[in-house]
């Protein structure tokens, strides 16, 4: 049984095919073209990766911002539907996914039984956002890829204030100007995210285990901040951090199938 | 000078169109569609099938309500300004013209659209945190598009600072006697005394001013009525509890008009028989509402009133709107024997309306906002709540997250957290308010 | 008798000298590292073009950044006052002034002799300040005055219904990549901007007349969105709006020097 799961989100779109519980293939774009061509160059990548073709899929279900413009889509699920039920797959202990994208934060709450308890997400503000490293990384004229590495050389951190990830690029240049070292700047803008990230999560009740997601989980400065402001382990998933969403949405399409009769 | 027509006139002339209308579900397509946007909103929210009826109905009684006040006012009666929970069957009674401070404004902005009129008192000078409902009523007149009243009476409700100085604002700005019922903190019988007392008083300072004494015997009429209406509201509560849900979502935002604009009337009567029939029938058959239902929701305080049309969206997408807490009347049957009877009977009425019976005291205390959101969680079988938050609101926003947390902790019951305003669609645009909801639905599974 | 008013921004800087009650010299200069340098040397400029010297001066109030330890001012007051009071002095039926910066957002109510009646300002979010244009015009490689322009043969303006300017943004590439107009999209830029500006001065409410300041005020796209949302014509002003807070220092400068205060 083939389904494929498709997170379209504002920056990356992410696709993931499964095979009775099993990751097949999976591909990640950034969105450079029309939503509906992205999606099927996506598709078709994963597909040929998977060796299989778009009539093999049984069905496929997006999510994320641009969830509706995902044209092979059979349906569409919100994202902490998609999230929630990737997660509990990738680590079953999961009570608490904290999902951190480019300029999306989401915190999920979920009981023994998968379900969702409560949410909590950035719906508003993009501020202490992954947008907030990007800004401040071309201010700072460093690769987005470099920044943690950056941050790690840090021995007093600035004190860089959770605000508007557009003025930001002001902020960061000013401390530059004032003679504050590179490192203890990068170190400051990545504990101002993990300020915001907590901010957001700990309205729904954080409880173990935590999965960490998103594109920013790949970020060992935001892992460790996490970590010392939460004071538990953030867990990753075993696979890109990015793919939760799909994933959750391919399993999904998989027990959508389960239920229809003849299958 | 105010202006002629008033914008009640022209509301009541854009309304008898609607007095008009066949009980017909593409009539009243049709019709919207030469509407502006507005207006043809809030008829698409009526357009349930099953429950054409009563909504043309629901309709009509505006219409009736505003001709109705029109008229009384024209013949000399005394225009008295009533805050949404006191019983207007008192001021019925009394021969006078009442209207409902809050639906005043409210029905005009959303049946011409006129949002010059929420603007109006903040330009005037009043902050701009005071109750949506308000706003418009106020600003009409500011406008000078309506005549102020003769009295205004204000009963109260729960810990609303913004409604409290306002009406002190009012009074003394246009120069109108304001009659101020102070209710207690507490719901046990010292505060019930207190405000029986507090009705009394406040009856006989009214009879002074209307120059007329209250007639009893309308009174006994009109409260019968009221009973009769009371009644059918429970037994349709209790047939709320069918799944799948029985009723069209438009019912719960039309008997908060019922009983603000039109308590006490046959026309009201006869709104509730037509509810009560057709969701009678659709139960002995099984039958929902709307197919395809997959949420049944409380609204933990207000509906969203400024597009109507998202009580129809919400049946499209298979949620149900089982019941909000303005809707929520615990009103028992008043004993019509004697004078006294009555008057306590109105008083304990009002002690226990929407707002003011969650909001005088704790929220966590008896009759308190999270013993009744639990009570209607578990009676009604409610799968989520949506708490849709007027700027205004302080007292519900101050307790929020405790409300939140307890159905959440204690119930496993998720809420969606919205922040609109109740009548103005810029503060929190549809579109943005639908896709929250979407997403909070679609998480629930 | 002469008066002065010195305004120290985060961008510019002015001074502005009176003499019994005509305006005979102003100046506006970029600002220098420190505020104190930046106030010496508007100020300088100023008296110079007057044919003036500090002890010419009666009494002279700062406003803006650094403005209680400008050396030579006699006094200070906030800058919110002094645009207000400036703006009104101008045109003396203003009662409400707009302003939109680079960085910040306020609006501002007077009485009919210009005193602060109430006011609102936002400088922690980029959405409705000049940022946001900068931002959304960077999008579209155009440059922020073309915004106005480009605009004006747009039938179908984009609908952009996110506030921040960081969600904006994804609405704004969406309708790129989907290939809409740039007429279009710019005229939705516009209006979005024009709605947060307006969602402002809700909080505080409108009385006519109106003048709008600050740079955008140059953009006519955003002007005219303005004006149908508010449903007012926005009087213009005589002098260069960046001078309003000079000049209005200068007023207050007047008070000060006789006693009534600010």
């Amino acid at each position: 049984m083939f389904t494929v799961g498709c997170d379209f989100g504002a920056l990356a779109a992410k696709i993931a095919v499964m095979d009775n519980g099993r990751m097949l293939s999976s591909a990640i774009r950034g969105i450079t073209a029309a939503p509906e061509q992205v999606a099927t160059d996506l598709l078709n990548a994963a597909l040929s990766d998977a060796g299989l073709r778009a009539a093999d899929v049984g069905c496929s279900i997006s999510t994320g911002w641009g969830r509706k413009r995902v044209p092979f889509a059979d349906s569409q699920v919100g994202e902490g539907a998609c999230l929630a039920r990737g997660a509990q797959w990738l680590l079953p202990s999961t009570r608490t996914v904290i999902d951190i994208g480019g300029q999306n934060i989401r915190a999920l709450s979920i009981n023994d039984a998968g379900k969702i308890v409560d949410s909590n997400s950035n719906d508003k503000c993009a501020a202490g956002s992954g947008r907030f490293l990007e800004v401040a990384a071309e201010a700072l004229e460093l690769k987005l890829g470099d920044m943690a590495a950056v941050a790690a050389r840090s021995r007093t951190p600035a004190k860089v204030s959770s605000q508007c990830c557009v003025f930001a690029e002001s902020e960061v240049v000013t401390l530059l100007n004032e003679g504050r070292e590179l490192a203890d700047i990068v170190a400051g803008v990545h504990d101002s995210i993990v300020r915001r990230i907590v901010a957001i999560a700990g309205p729904v009740g954080i409880k173990e285990d935590v999965l960490v997601c998103g594109g920013c989980a790949k970020n060992e400065r935001l892992i460790q901040g996490l970590q010392a402001h939460i004071k538990l382990e953030m867990k990753r998933p075993e696979v890109d951090p990015q793919l939760v969403g799909a994933i959750g949405a391919a399993l999904l399409a998989q027990d959508r199938l389960r239920k229809q009769p003849g299958t | 000078m105010v202006r002629t027509p008033t914008l009640w006139e022209e509301t009541s002339a854009l309304m008898g169109g609607v007095a008009a209308l066949p009980e017909d579900v593409s009539a009243l397509e049709e019709l919207a569609k030469g509407l502006p946007p507005d207006a043809a909103s809030l008829l698409k929210g009526f357009t349930n099938p099953h429950y054409i009826k009563m909504s043309i109905t629901g309709l009509k009684i505006f219409n009736t309500a505003l001709t109705s006040v029109l008229e009384r006012r024209s013949q000399g009666g005394k225009v008295a300004f009533y805050c949404f929970s006191f019983p207007r069957e008192l001021l019925d009674a009394m021969d006078m013209a009442p209207v409902c401070t809050e639906a005043a404004g409210i029905i005009p902005v959303l049946a011409l659209g006129c949002e010059e009129y929420i603007d109006a008192p903040i330009n005037a000078g009043l902050p701009d945190s005071i109750c949506g409902g308000h706003k418009a009523t106020v600003g009409m007149i500011v406008e000078q598009a309506e005549i102020t009243p003769d009295v205004i009476i204000n009963a109260g409700p729960g810990s609303c600072d913004p409604n409290a100085k306002l009406h002190e604002w009012m009074a003394e700005t246009w120069d109108v006697p304001l009659l101020n019922l102070d209710a207690p903190y507490y719901h046990d019988d010292r505060s019930f005394r207190y405000y029986r007392r507090e009705f009394r008083r406040m009856v006989e300072r009214l009879e002074e001013i209307n120059g007329q004494k209250l007639d009893y015997d309308r009174l006994k009429e009109i409260l019968e009525d009221s009973n009769e209406q009371i009644r059918l509201y429970w037994e349709i509560q209790d047939l709320k509890k069918a799944k799948p849900y029985p009723l069209s979502n438009i019912y719960c935002v039309l008997v908060e008009l019922m009983k603000y604009i039109w308590s006490g009337r046959p026309e009201a009567i006869e709104y509730f028989r037509i509810a009560r029939d057709t969701a009678k029938s659709l139960v002995e058959k099984g039958e929902g509402a709307f197919p395809n239902q997959r949420a049944r929701t409380l609204w933990t305080y207000s509906g969203i009133y400024f597009d109507m049309e998202l009580f129809r969206w919400l049946e499209e997408i298979g949620v149900a709107f089982v019941q909000d807490c303005f809707g929520w009347y615990p009103d028992k049957v008043i004993d019509t024997s004697s004078i006294d009877t009555m008057i306590d009977g109105l008083a304990d009425r009002t002690l226990n309306q929407p707002m003011t019976r969650q909001h005088k005291g704790a929220w966590d205390g008896p009759a308190g906002w999270a013993e009744d959101m639990m009570f209607l969680a578990r009676e009604l079988d409610i799968d989520a709540c949506i708490y849709s938050g007027n700027l205004a609101c302080k007292q519900t926003w101050g307790c929020l997250r405790l409300m939140t947390d307890k159905l959440k902790n204690e119930m496993g019951i998720p809420t969606l957290r919205l922040e609109t305003d109740i009548l103005d669609k810029r503060v929190t645009p549809t579109p943005v308010i639908k896709e929250q909801i979407e997403e909070f639905v679609s998480n629930l599974a | 008798m002469i008066l002065a008013g010195c305004d120290v921004g985060s961008l510019s800087a002015e001074a502005l000298v009176m003499k019994n009650g005509t305006i005979i010299a102003a100046e506006i200069i970029k600002v220098r590292p420190r505020p104190e340098q930046s106030a010496a040397d508007v100020m300088g400029l100023a008296l110079a073009n007057a044919g003036l010297g500090y002890s010419d001066i009666d009494y002279c109030v700062a406003t803006g950044y650094g403005r209680e330890n400008i050396p030579f001012a006699n006094g200070n007051v906030s800058e919110i006052s002094c645009h207000g009071r400036g703006a009104q002095w101008l045109v003396p039926s203003i009662r409400t002034v707009i302003d939109v910066g680079g960085q910040d957002c306020k609006v501002i109510r007077v009485d009919e002799e210009g005193r602060l009646q109430n006011f609102v300002m936002n400088d922690k979010c980029a959405a409705g300040t000049g940022r946001f244009l900068e931002f959304m015009a960077k999008l579209l490689r155009v440059g922020i005055e073309d915004l106005g322009p480009s605009a004006l043969e747009s039938e179908a303006p984009v609908s952009i219904t996110n506030v921040c300017s960081v969600y904006a943004e994804t609405e704004v590439l969406y309708s790129v990549y989907e290939g809409r107009a740039t007429a279009d999209i710019a005229a939705g830029i516009n209006r979005a901007m024009a709605e947060r500006v307006r969602a402002l001065v809700k909080r505080v409410g409108v009385e006519e007349d109106v003048c709008l300041t600050g740079g955008v005020a140059k953009n006519a796209g955003v002007v005219k969105e303005l004006e149908e949302m508010l449903r007012v014509e926005p009087r213009g002003l005589p002098i260069d709006p960046q001078l309003v807070g000079a000049l209005g220092a200068c007023l207050f400068a007047n008070d000060q020097l006789h006693g009534s205060g600010a």
